[in-house]
């Protein structure tokens, strides 16, 4: 039983990093895997003028570590902190009973850019894995520790790492009241470097990415009536796509990033419809005189998975677009909804409501079992890591509007809470190459 | 007026199920639907609202009136058929849409004034419309579960045919059945551990499941499940691990120290290098020690030291042994 005790705690000394204006709080770690991969970052050979930034060992430790699949070793139990080959003795580590090693250098480059390279060795084989090298500005310093982290975890577990990844979450502030602020942020995967991409006095939903990470749609109220605007991440784009009379909501971008599913009432009820980007055309999806809304992609694009109380409670359909078959996903519990199909479209993850509690469950479509993920009461709007390993979701910690994350398995969990002000409406965004 | 419970609960039924959000989502549904109501309830219907769909109900309010017979004029009203977009093979999927059969009837606008009398029949209807909706989509919900477990029961049923299939064939070539440790009670249990889908388990869910019941202290619904995972999979990838917490249940839960010393040398003898096995020697050696054997405790503590010195476990038998 000893085991199994350990196994559900883990905690973690390191990472507590600045928090600005509407980012978010260090993460707080409650779980990980029941034997996790010992790992020894040692840090970095930094040179002193650009030492003024967080180790990267840190970040890439930490990134690990939040994983679950990780057990770092802290760098003050380390025997020696080499940063190349010559340094490592292999034995030293294996006393320690480190699994894999990594040691790095950051030097500044003549160009005033900065050379990062790391190397990657299995301590018991006594083996260099893997070794890259880095030329970035100083202002890719974190962005270069995740990529680090993505080669590592991708290297050891064979799963590509989503470290690299951004989190775009809605911000409210003294919601509730006539001071309400609301701000759409968007953060690295680990909460850090957070900035507003859109405010407003009104309230921001349902933000979604296009699959190329370069844009967004979400729906605000900024001219009283909803709207549905797309916008560019990095760029001067943004337009309102519609503001018919009645819903404008749940804008989710097809796969390929030509099309987008949305909600509209415009003639009565709330029914799914899919815009061409291009032609700006319409087609109604659903027709029916039940709610039917929270429309996602099947990652092949040929289906669209929806909300509907057309049996008289909330829950997940399926409608093939050539066909316009129907087919209902789940069965278990009479409220099911905001569903998302993980990348091999054969898992589907959505809020479900077990003896009053909603929590995120899991529902393997093949076998038809379905497993509840979460333990929290309120949790809503879940979104896949583009790996499918994790994923994030909205739920409340005495009384406040908190993120957290959980793994598909159930058995890694962290928070990502904000002293700023409620967060909501996490999105996960695809992997951002380049 | 005894429709108006029943249609009021019929409007808000969608919206408190929803949560926050689609909260935005309701609030027009609820508003649209809503200055519907409203509109039916005030007598005088005239301009109060600008809602589309009262226009619609009053627009369909005229022809009925005007219609000598209005009863039967209702199925033309909602006509299902060029409205039903998915062609399920069953007739479930045929969908009436609320908006669209009221504008047909008012595509074709008859001349004519309204009565208050007119008012009532259209609310009448109105009412009768909302409450067939919400039974059609009930209908609808239960002739959905319904197929779902037809199609449940016919792969139960075919599971359990294989599943005696196979066992008739075992007997007939008379093999004992497999899983040295399995206890004859296993066999009277239900698969209590597995998920009610019914649907085989992979042997890592297995796994898993056993193991969070072993976590929540169900340590009768684990053991089954540990057990069972043992017979599904002899050369399962967590057979060691199996037998292991199968050992762990017997010595810790139900202090049966035979049965514990069963499982723990299953691991060490069928699995010499599997990395439960220094934890299954050193439980040896406890199992042992409370068997009354000092001797072959002792011999289990020491192999644990001696052939896994570098494990977790030979600290413990070290630790162990000296207070033997």
């Amino acid at each position: 039983m000893r085991k199994i005790l350990i196994a559900f705690c883990v905690f973690l000394p390191w990472g507590a990093m600045t928090n600005a204006a509407g980012s978010l709080d260090t993460i707080i770690i409650d779980s990980g895997v029941d034997q996790p991969i010992s790992v020894a970052i040692v840090p970095f050979k930094t040179d002193p003028q650009i030492a003024t930034q967080a180790d990267l060992a840190d970040i890439v430790s930490f990134d690990l570590a939040r994983s679950g699949q990780f057990d770092p070793l802290a760098s003050e139990n380390m025997l020696s902190h080499p940063n190349d080959k010559k340094g490592v003795f292999f034995r030293d580590w294996r006393i320690l009973k480190t699994t894999y090693l990594v040691v790095g250098k950051a030097r500044q480059a003549i160009d005033g850019r900065i050379d990062v390279n790391f190397e990657l060795y299995d301590v018991v084989a006594e083996r260099q894995m893997l070794t890259r090298r880095y030329n970035i500005d100083a202002r890719q310093w974190r962005e270069v520790a995740h990529r680090i982290s993505d080669a590592i975890y991708e290297e050891v577990t064979g799963v590509r790492g989503a470290f690299s990844t951004k989190i775009m979450y809605v911000l409210a502030k003294n919601a509730g009241s006539p001071q309400a602020t609301y701000s759409l942020e968007i953060a690295d995967s680990d909460g850090e470097q957070s900035r507003t991409l859109f405010a407003s006095k009104k309230p921001i939903l349902s933000a979604s990415w296009a699959p190329d990470g370069k844009r967004v749609a979400y729906v605000t109220f900024e001219t009283e009536r909803p709207s549905i605007v797309v916008q560019d991440v990095d760029g001067p784009y943004r337009e309102r796509l519609t503001s018919f009379r009645g819903i404008n909501s749940s804008p989710a971008f097809s796969p390929d990033g030509r099309k987008l599913a949305m909600v509209l009432s415009k003639d009565g009820d709330p029914e799914i419809f899919v815009m061409d980007l291009q032609s700006r055309s319409l087609r109604q999806i659903t027709r029916h005189h039940a709610i039917d809304t929270e429309p996602s992609w099947s990652p092949d694009g040929k289906r669209i998975i929806f909300t509907s109380d057309r049996g008289g409670r909330p829950q997940i359909y399926q409608v093939e677009l050539a066909t316009n078959l129907l087919e209902r996903l789940t069965f278990k519990g009479n409220y099911n909804a905001r569903a998302r199909l993980m990348p091999d479209g054969k898992h589907l993850v959505f809020v479900h409501r077990d003896k009053g509690m909603f929590h995120i469950a899991w529902q393997d479509l093949e076998r038809d079992n379905l497993q509840v993920l979460t333990q929290t009461a309120l949790d809503e709007s879940p979104s896949l890591a583009p790996n499918g390993a994790m994923l994030i979701y909205a739920t409340q910690d005495r009384g406040r509007g908190i993120l957290a994350v959980v793994s598909i398995d159930g058995s890694v969990r962290y928070r990502l809470p904000s002293s700023s002000g409620d967060v909501r409406e996490p999105a996960w965004s695809p992997f951002l190459d380049g | 007026m005894s429709h108006l419970g029943r249609v009021i609960e019929t409007l808000l039924c969608p919206i408190v199920r929803k949560r926050k959000t689609v909260a935005c989502i309701i609030c027009a549904a609820f508003a649209a639907q809503f200055s519907v109501l409203s509109a039916i309830a005030a007598v005088p219907v005239e301009e109060s609202v600008e809602e589309p769909r009262g226009q619609q109900v009053r627009q369909t309010a005229r022809d009925l009136t005007l219609a000598s017979t209005p009863l039967p004029a209702i199925p033309a009203t909602i006509e299902p058929t060029q409205h039903s977009d998915y062609p399920v093979p069953n007739r479930t999927a045929r969908s009436f849409s609320q908006a669209q059969p009221l504008s047909q009837a008012q595509a074709q606008p008859r001349g004519g004034s309204r009565t208050a009398g007119g008012d009532t029949q259209l609310s009448t209807l109105f009412y009768q419309i909302q409450v067939l909706q919400q039974e059609l989509q009930d209908l609808r919900g239960q002739l959905e579960d319904q197929e779902y477990l037809v199609k449940q029961l016919q792969q139960d049923q075919k599971q359990q045919y294989l599943d005696l299939d196979r066992r008739v064939v075992a007997l007939s070539q008379n093999k004992p059945p497999s899983g040295a440790v399995s206890q004859p009670s296993t066999a009277s249990v239900p698969r209590a551990v597995a998920p009610s889908a019914g649907g085989e388990l992979t042997e890592r869910d297995a796994y898993k499941v056993a193991f969070e019941a072993m976590r929540v202290r169900d340590f009768d619904g684990s053991m089954v499940g540990f057990q069972r995972l043992v017979e599904d999979y002899p050369n399962g990838q967590f057979t060691p691990n199996a037998f292991y917490w199968i050992g762990e249940i017997y010595l810790v839960a139900k202090s049966d120290a035979e049965m514990a010393r069963q499982s723990f040398m299953q691991v060490v003898n069928l699995y010499p290098d599997h990395q439960k096995t220094p934890d299954a020697l050193y439980k040896l050696g406890v199992v042992y020690h409370n068997l009354g054997d000092l001797d072959s405790a002792r011999i289990y503590l020491s192999r644990v030291r001696n052939d896994y010195p570098n494990s977790s476990a030979a600290g413990l038998a070290a630790k162990y042994a000296a207070e033997l």
